[in-house]
């Protein structure tokens, strides 16, 4: 018979103890086995080789699994609930449905793997490589993810995020460059320094989140939910937000240039020296909104509702303001589109 | 019973805000931050109040020492505003007393004897997280511990000991890390005043591995943090 015509290999199936007496005499090779449904909670297999091995339905709640390598392996519907992962390997992995509550997985490499609906709520994932993972419908409330890599790695290679809660997550410097978060959960969460350079946010709920700093230029967030968040400093150059929501928004300096605004809600919101120009903000919702010191040269203001706006010292040189409402605006040092100053 | 403190007593008891009330007063008399309600049921507000007024022999007294308590509390302007109705209550009460002000035992503070805040600064800071350290808390505990582990202390002193039960883990879930540790910093008056509890919780909590880590973690982040 030639090689080819063999019948392909059994895998290795062990029970729990046999596993562990085996990690205990020193061997670390559980490449491909089977290991399903088994019990190894609090279990030490620090180092482990379970690459391409089924761990599907394995109970691993609070074990000690740092630096192992769970590469192509199958843990759907496992238990990892507390379990220390630091620099564990979970390349292309399939974690669906997995319970990875209050786990440690700082440093992780979960490259390609899938976590969709996943259970990653108070989880580390600090500095983790979470390029191109499947998180759709994944909950990571309250997860801390600063430094983590979510970088676009090609267009068909994306790391998927769609459903996902974020609610409290902490992203603070994280890397989303061209990320797809559309529809995405991130209320109050800390996305302070961030990267999301040409990132989807459509319709993604952002409410109370800090972006202080952080860079969100040619995002497309249109019908984006930005109230109350603070967006101090942050960099939104070319950005589409279109009928998105910043009520009460902190937008102080802010670089807005070139952004698409249309219909958007930015009552009450403070934009004081922020940089908006050319910005299209047609059909703007800019009621009681602080523009003091900000700059609107050549912005569009077509049918603008600035009723009671604060444009103490606003440099509006060359912006379309004949259609605005202008009703109990504050004047002060304003430089109107004619170049002229204004105190009225 | 005087009938004005018998008025006062109904007063608080069936007060919207009684279980706070309730609360302050246990703090002030025992000088423990209780919410557990079993233990808060073992003094119930009648037996409090006559105690604290039985130990301040003037209006002026009582109002010192409930507003005194109230202020190194967490939620401070809500206990400062549950001390003022306490007072308030106590007005006639006092005002239908003669009162004999001896000048020597008002130096001595029941609330002030129990929890030690004599001996400390007047100053001394509350614990409010602000939302930038709350995110920095996170990381520090986070950086150096489980976050599970952590939870299941935490649940442990706040709760009862976690039996790993189906609904001690629903009950753990609900409450993110952070809330949790809210929860501990708005229970206790001080660091100082939780750290025993941690400490003990971790050496009889054998079910949960690096206990004793855990609580030391806890307690060196939160010193550091909340300074």
């Amino acid at each position: 018979m030639k090689s080819s015509q063999l019948p392909p290999e059994k895998p290795l199936a062990l029970d729990g103890q046999t596993l562990l007496q085996r990690y205990q005499s020193g061997d670390r090779a559980f490449k491909s086995f089977t290991l399903r449904n088994l019990d190894l909670m609090g279990a030490d297999l620090i180092g482990a080789d379970f690459s391409g091995a089924n761990l599907s339905g394995t109970n691993l709640c609070l074990a000690y699994l740092n630096r192992v390598n769970f590469r192509d392996s199958h843990l759907v519907n496992c238990q990892l609930s507390g379990a220390t992962l630091n620099q564990a390997n979970f390349s292309k992995a399939n974690l669906r449905d997995s319970n990875l509550h209050g786990a440690s997985l700082q440093g992780a490499i979960l490259f390609g793997a899938n976590l969709g609906l996943a259970d990653l709520s108070d989880v580390n994932l600090i500095d983790a490589d979470l390029r191109s993972a499947n998180l759709c419908n994944a909950n990571l409330t309250g997860a801390c993810l600063r430094g983590a890599n979510f970088r676009e790695e090609s267009l068909v290679d994306n790391t998927m995020l769609q459903g996902a809660i974020l609610n409290d997550a902490d992203l603070q410097g994280a890397n989303l460059k061209g990320a797809n978060l559309d529809r995405v959960s991130l209320k109050n969460a800390n996305l302070a320094h961030a990267n999301l350079n040409g990132a989807s946010l459509k319709g993604a709920n952002l409410e109370g989140a800090n972006l202080q700093g952080s860079v969100l230029s040619d995002i497309d967030g249109s019908n984006v939910n930005l109230s109350h968040a603070n967006l101090r400093d942050a960099k939104l150059e070319r950005a589409n937000l279109n009928h998105a929501e910043l009520f009460k928004a902190n937008l102080t300096g802010a670089i807005l240039a070139d952004a698409k605004l249309g219909y958007v809600n930015l009552r009450e919101a403070d934009l004081s020296t922020a940089k908006l120009t050319r910005a299209d903000l047609n059909h703007a919702y800019l009621q009681l909104a602080n523009f003091t010191e900000s700059t609107l040269i050549r912005a569009y203001l077509a049918r603008a509702d600035l009723s009671g706006a604060n444009l103490s010292r606003t440099n509006l040189f060359g912006a379309e303001l004949s259609s605005a409402t202008l009703v109990r605006v504050i004047f002060a040092e304003t430089t109107m589109p004619d170049g002229r100053i204004s105190n009225a | 019973m005087h009938t004005s403190l018998t008025q006062a007593i109904q007063h608080l008891t069936t007060h919207p805000k009684r279980d706070r009330i309730h609360k302050l007063l246990y703090w002030v008399c025992k000088g423990q931050w209780e919410n557990a309600a079993a233990k808060l049921n073992q003094a119930p507000i009648d037996m409090l109040l006559q105690e604290l007024v039985r130990n301040a022999s003037t209006l002026e007294i009582l109002e010192r020492r409930i507003h005194k308590a109230a202020s190194v509390l967490n939620k401070s302007e809500t206990y400062t505003r549950i001390a003022t109705e306490i007072v308030q209550s106590c007005t006639d009460y006092y005002a239908s007393i003669s009162t004999h002000v001896d000048p020597e035992n008002d130096s001595e503070d029941l609330f002030e004897l129990l929890t030690g805040l004599a001996l400390r600064n007047e100053t001394t800071p509350v614990m409010t997280i602000a939302v930038p350290d709350r995110f920095e808390i996170r990381r520090l505990l986070m950086q150096q511990m489980p976050p599970l582990k952590i939870k299941i202390l935490l649940f442990s002193v706040l709760r009862h000991p976690f039996s790993f039960e189906t609904i001690d883990w629903a009950e753990l879930k609900a409450k993110t890390l952070d809330e949790w540790v809210t929860e501990l910093l708005q229970s206790f008056p001080s660091i100082e005043s939780f750290e025993p509890q941690l400490l003990a919780q971790a050496a009889t909590l054998t079910t949960l591995d690096q206990s004793a880590q855990v609580a030391d973690i806890i307690i060196q982040t939160l010193r550091l943090k909340t300074r």
